[in-house]
């Protein structure tokens, strides 16, 4: 090939002119058919879909239809939610001495390898032996691609799928029909490793599931459904192998795995899965990438709070921040946030943290978020979509794909007018594109700088849940209403036990009741995660000892 | 008529034979139509036509609300939009798919790339490092070597590395003009009324400092390569 010197492109990298601003149409229908069908539109089209609004408008409406719709949206939403495991995930399920992975994976290394001929060959490893296939068996067969996912795709020969089916997988993973196999070439980009494509699907399963319910059209609120998850070919093998990654303490739905088990390997586009009522499930913040990615509860609440309601806790840490600032709901320069971090981040206990996701599944939390108390995913999935913020944080999110920039101050009626529109059409994510699609803003033919000097704020939350006024309205009495409850604290804090106050006697809660109080409401006691009856309890105390001092 | 005579044989072979008809016509059709839909038009495969596995999801969205929209429309702004760059991680992608039908070859060819992307300001696989929204100078030379290597996919093929491939120009290699205008509107995706005469020559002038003896359509990847990378232009 020849080389053309790089001083002229450079030189023409700076080509000018070719958009021009003026023809608004145009430039709407450009952005809009590259962004929602990730093409650029012909000279046919822009004859025939550029000429008025109403071409224009039909234009657009085809292009939410398109198959390729489903690619542009899967994209939006692996942006906005950020969902992708990392590096170090990877890099512990490719260990070969954990889980017994090993077991049932084979990996296939393909390329040209030492160099002589220009044959293409793979390398297999399987836990049976290695193999190596050189080549189709019949010289006129052309190799065909039986897989794509992003970023990795795997060709087979006809002859290779005829004897395996269209579900490769029971070829390579496992060992069964390798012998069939052995004579076929089978290819990828690069290399292809069944635990890479599992584990890219299980990283993107939360775009995956978004991006189904906008194809069917379903009410974007879905997006936090109880009992609802989304399952590609990889991830439906995944769910089907009881021995990969300790799959079986997963806390998964049983009826999951029942229903997945006819899914194909080769199926890359993610189906909803609905199940039950699962009080561990709540749509999108409860698929596997989601959890295991932010591992820990409060990222988890933290991530929430940011990707789905648009808004973000911001530190007011004071200047000399102490080694041990004690209890961060309470701690000065740390409540601001962490009195609705923390709360939040309960809801997730029911799935464990880090590493003990696996074996999650706790449930007995009583806590609250925006007012409203829960004590499960499903439940704080609910108080979630049920507030205007998550409506509107959408728009906001939708508008910044399509405009490219944030909303202006002066744009507030814009986006109320969205958000009603989004309501109106019970939360249609493909109405709401339309309806930004064909606004004058977008068809507008100017280009502005993406940084918006004053952009408006966040959406509006509930009211940050405060803790209401004391009434102690009736006589308290310590056998009546403090002793009754005395086990939260009792089990560990009896006579004898090593270095606690007794806690067992009306004498003793004498003592000690204020303490007491303060470490119940400020959170570090009794261990554990907030309960209502704590908060219960801690009142009945306050009360009982205001009337007996 | 009489209402409780019963029909006789030669009465009711022609009522047979229509619907044995029918009943062809419409096996046929059907599996027709099955074909069609487990046809792939992008490349990737279908899933199953199942939308929901397990239970129901309830009702779908609305649709489109032509008075409500109105409302969204009378309210107007004067910023106008930001200019938005393509996606750097699914611009090769989308560009072949746009010529090439999805399979062995173009999973090779986006293989040839795949290790730049991340030299082209896209997304790691995690999304740990996001997408870059402004072009980087530094990448100019990685964007050179995957606009090369795709635009030689694109207007030059060769058997061995894209078996069954074409070329995409629309004319024969010596008519310039032709194929210069094309590519200039297929890759940047405006009007061809919109290019300017003056840009036109430009790639034309390219062409020329590339060609050696006779026009060939392996002469047209530095045009195409410019294009390419042309990051002003192909901003959305």
């Amino acid at each position: 090939m020849k080389k053309f010197p790089l001083v002229i492109s450079i030189a023409l990298f700076f080509l000018s002119g070719f958009v021009q601003a003026g023809e608004d149409r145009a430039s709407a229908l450009r952005r809009a058919k590259y962004l929602l069908n990730g093409q650029m539109p012909t000279d046919a089209d822009y004859g025939s879909q550029a000429v008025d609004d109403e071409s224009y408008k039909a234009a657009v409406r085809t292009f939410l239809s398109n198959d390729n719709f489903y690619n542009s949206v899967l994209r939006y939403h692996e942006r906005i939610f950020g969902v992708g495991l990392p590096e170090n995930y990877l890099e512990e399920l490719l260990r070969e001495d954990i889980d017994g992975k090993q077991e049932k994976f084979a990996s296939i290394t393909c390329g040209r390898f030492q160099g002589s001929t220009n044959r293409f060959r793979c390398l297999w490893t399987s836990n049976v032996e290695d193999r190596e296939g050189s080549g189709c068996p019949v010289s006129w067969e052309q190799p065909v691609s039986v897989f794509w996912y992003p970023g990795i795709a795997a060709w087979a020969c006809p002859s290779l799928i005829k004897a395996c089916g269209q579900d490769l997988s029971r070829c390579f993973i496992q060992s069964m029909n390798e012998d069939e196999a052995k004579n076929a070439e089978l290819g990828t980009t690069e290399n292809f490793d069944s635990r890479f494509a599992v584990i890219r699907s299980l990283g993107r399963q939360a775009a995956g599931l978004a991006t189904a319910l906008v194809v069917e059209n379903y009410p974007y609120s879905k997006i936090l459904e109880p009992g609802l998850t989304a399952v590609d070919g990889a991830i439906a093998h995944f769910y089907s192998q009881k021995h990969h990654f300790r799959i079986d303490e997963l806390n998964l739905n049983p009826e999951v795995t029942s229903i997945v088990a006819d899914t194909a390997f080769t199926d890359t586009r993610f189906r909803l899965l609905k199940t039950d009522y699962d009080y561990a499930s709540g749509g999108v913040i409860s698929t596997f990438g989601w959890l295991r990615r932010y591992d820990k509860q409060r990222t988890r609440a933290n991530e929430l709070y940011k990707r789905l309601l648009c808004r973000e806790f911001t530190a007011d840490l004071p200047r000399v921040f102490p080694q041990d600032p004690g209890n961060l709901r309470e701690a000065p320069g740390c409540s601001n946030c962490h009195s609705v971090l923390d709360p939040l981040s309960d809801f997730f206990v029911a799935w464990g943290e880090g590493a003990s996701l696996y074996s999650g599944g706790k449930s007995g939390i009583s806590t609250y978020f925006n007012g409203k108390t829960g004590s499960s995913v499903a439940e704080l999935a609910n108080i979630i979509r049920g507030d205007q913020a998550f409506a509107t944080c959408t728009v906001q999110n939708v508008w910044y794909w399509l405009m490219g920039r944030k909303f202006y101050t002066d744009e507030e009626s814009l986006r109320t007018a969205l958000t009603d529109y989004f309501l109106t059409t019970n939360y249609s994510f493909r109405e709401l594109v339309f309806a930004v699609a064909t606004h004058s803003s977008f068809t507008e033919g100017g280009r502005s700088d993406g940084l918006v000097g004053d952009p408006l704020q966040a959406p509006p939350l509930g009211t940050v849940p405060s803790e209401a006024p004391l009434t102690c309205d009736r006589s308290f009495t310590f056998a009546a209403d403090v002793a009754p409850s005395l086990s939260l604290c009792t089990s560990c804090h009896s006579p004898g036990s090593t270095g606690r106050q007794d806690l067992t006697t009306e004498a003793q809660w004498k003592i000690w009741g204020d303490t007491a109080v303060k470490m119940m409401a400020s959170g570090q006691m009794p261990p554990g995660p907030a309960r209502s009856e704590v908060q219960t309890f801690k009142d009945a105390v306050r009360c009982w000892m205001e009337q007996n001092p | 008529m009489d209402q409780g005579r019963r029909p006789n044989s030669s009465e009711i072979l022609p009522q047979i034979r229509i619907a044995l008809v029918l009943l062809i016509c419409a096996s046929l059709f059907s599996s027709c139509y099955v074909f069609r839909k487990k046809g792939t038009s992008n490349g990737e495969k279908k899933g199953s036509s199942a939308a929901v596995l397990g239970q129901s999801l309830g009702a779908r969205a609305g649709g489109l609300n032509a008075a409500a929209l109105q409302n969204v429309y009378s309210v107007t702004t004067a910023h106008p939009p930001a200019g938005v760059r393509p996606d750097p991680d699914l611009l090769v992608r989308q560009l072949l798919l746009q010529y090439r039908e999805q399979g062995s070859v173009v999973a090779r060819e986006i293989g040839r790339v795949e290790s730049f992307r991340m030299l082209l300001g896209g997304a790691n696989e995690n999304f740990t490092i996001v997408p870059q929204e402004t072009y980087d100078a530094t990448s100019l030379l990685a964007e050179l070597k995957v606009a090369e290597e795709v635009c030689r996919s694109l207007v030059a093929p060769d058997a061995t590395q894209h078996p069954g491939w074409n070329s995409i120009l629309p004319a024969a290699a010596s008519d310039i003009d032709t194929n210069v205008r094309f590519l200039a509107q297929r890759l940047l995706g405006v009007p061809s009324t919109s290019i300017e005469e003056a840009n036109i020559a430009s790639l034309k002038n390219i062409f020329v400092s590339g060609q050696s003896g006779g026009a060939s359509n392996e002469d047209y990847i530095p045009v195409c390569a410019t294009l390419m990378i042309d990051a002003e232009a192909l901003l959305l």
